[in-house]
């Protein structure tokens, strides 16, 4: 049976309301910023070569790209969910929710890597111009982020349902590991919107 | 205190804006007959509202302290930056 401990009791002092971990924050906000930067490089980039990045954006399966997105929403959703859980201490249903995460979640890597492949098929590589240069190095390095991920959901799953470890530990476990999905989220809304959806001025 | 944060908005509600906003950014910049400069803007704004959803309601980051929640708006609002101030550069310099 379940047992329902009080978490803030075991919360840090002066840490109670910061979700999971403060060194999965400062991670998150170096990671975030870097990818801010490739965003940078991206954009002036496409101001020298608008044409270019227009045609070759037009060689992009946008339906694809959405589909990426709702998936990653979703599993974003199912995620929130395992927070809920773990927070009411409700241990199996947030490891439910995070295998639901992880199944969800692995739709993503399955039509990325589909994708992926529809590219090469046509020959079309990283060395194809500029603007498929920075689509596969932006979407494979958040792609790696995405696998990192997929391990992180993996050890949540067994460390959520290690009894002997204290609530609020397993908790902060798994809202930094929230925390840390949730960005991979955050990123890909942005590199949809930049890579699939912005058309020429 | 964490159990203030159980009791938010939810979760389905806020799957439901940001797959609608997912959904109406894509239509506006890629699905309309006749795309204009304004899907893609629009598409951008969509983004950020989904961003800023997302460190809302998923991370729950506004319940923890000040600084966290500001560098995240900061970072959103820097990238809106980017992308939009990029977009109208490249607009305007056509």
């Amino acid at each position: 049976m379940t047992v329902q401990q009080p978490i803030d009791a075991a919360a840090p002092a002066g840490r109670a309301d910061l979700p999971g971990d403060s060194g999965v924050w400062v991670f998150i906000i170096a990671d975030m910023s870097a990818f801010a930067l490739f965003f940078l490089v991206f954009m002036i980039g496409r101001a020298g070569s608008p044409q270019l990045y227009e045609t070759s954006r037009q060689m992009l399966d946008g339906h694809m790209g959405l589909a990426n997105t709702l998936i990653l929403l979703t599993s974003g959703a199912v995620m929130a969910g395992a927070s809920r859980a773990a927070q009411h201490g409700r241990w199996h249903a947030a490891r439910l929710h995070l295998m639901g995460t992880l199944v969800v979640g692995s739709a993503f890597g399955v039509c990325k890597a589909l994708e992926w492949h529809e590219k090469i098929a046509r020959g079309i590589t990283l060395t194809t111009n500029e603007f498929f240069s920075y689509y596969f190095m932006f979407t494979g390095i958040h792609f790696l982020h995405f696998i990192v991920g997929v391990g992180v959901l993996l050890v949540l799953i067994v460390a959520s349902g290690d009894g002997a470890r204290p609530a609020a530990v397993r908790l902060r476990w798994i809202e930094a590991g929230g925390a840390y999905w949730h960005m991979v989220d955050l990123l890909w809304i942005f590199l949809f919107a930049m890579l699939y959806l912005m058309r020429a001025s | 205190m964490k159990a203030g944060r159980v009791a938010e908005t939810p979760i389905w509600l806020s799957w439901t804006l940001l797959a609608g906003a997912g959904l109406a950014g894509f239509w506006l910049a890629d699905g309309a007959d006749s795309p204009s400069a304004f899907g893609t803007e629009a598409a951008l704004f969509l983004a950020a509202f989904k961003a800023h959803l997302i460190m809302r309601r998923y991370m729950e980051v506004r319940w923890s302290h000040q600084p966290l929640w500001t560098i995240l708006n900061l970072w959103l609002f820097a990238v809106c930056a980017i992308l939009l101030g990029g977009y109208w550069a490249a607009s305007a310099f056509k």
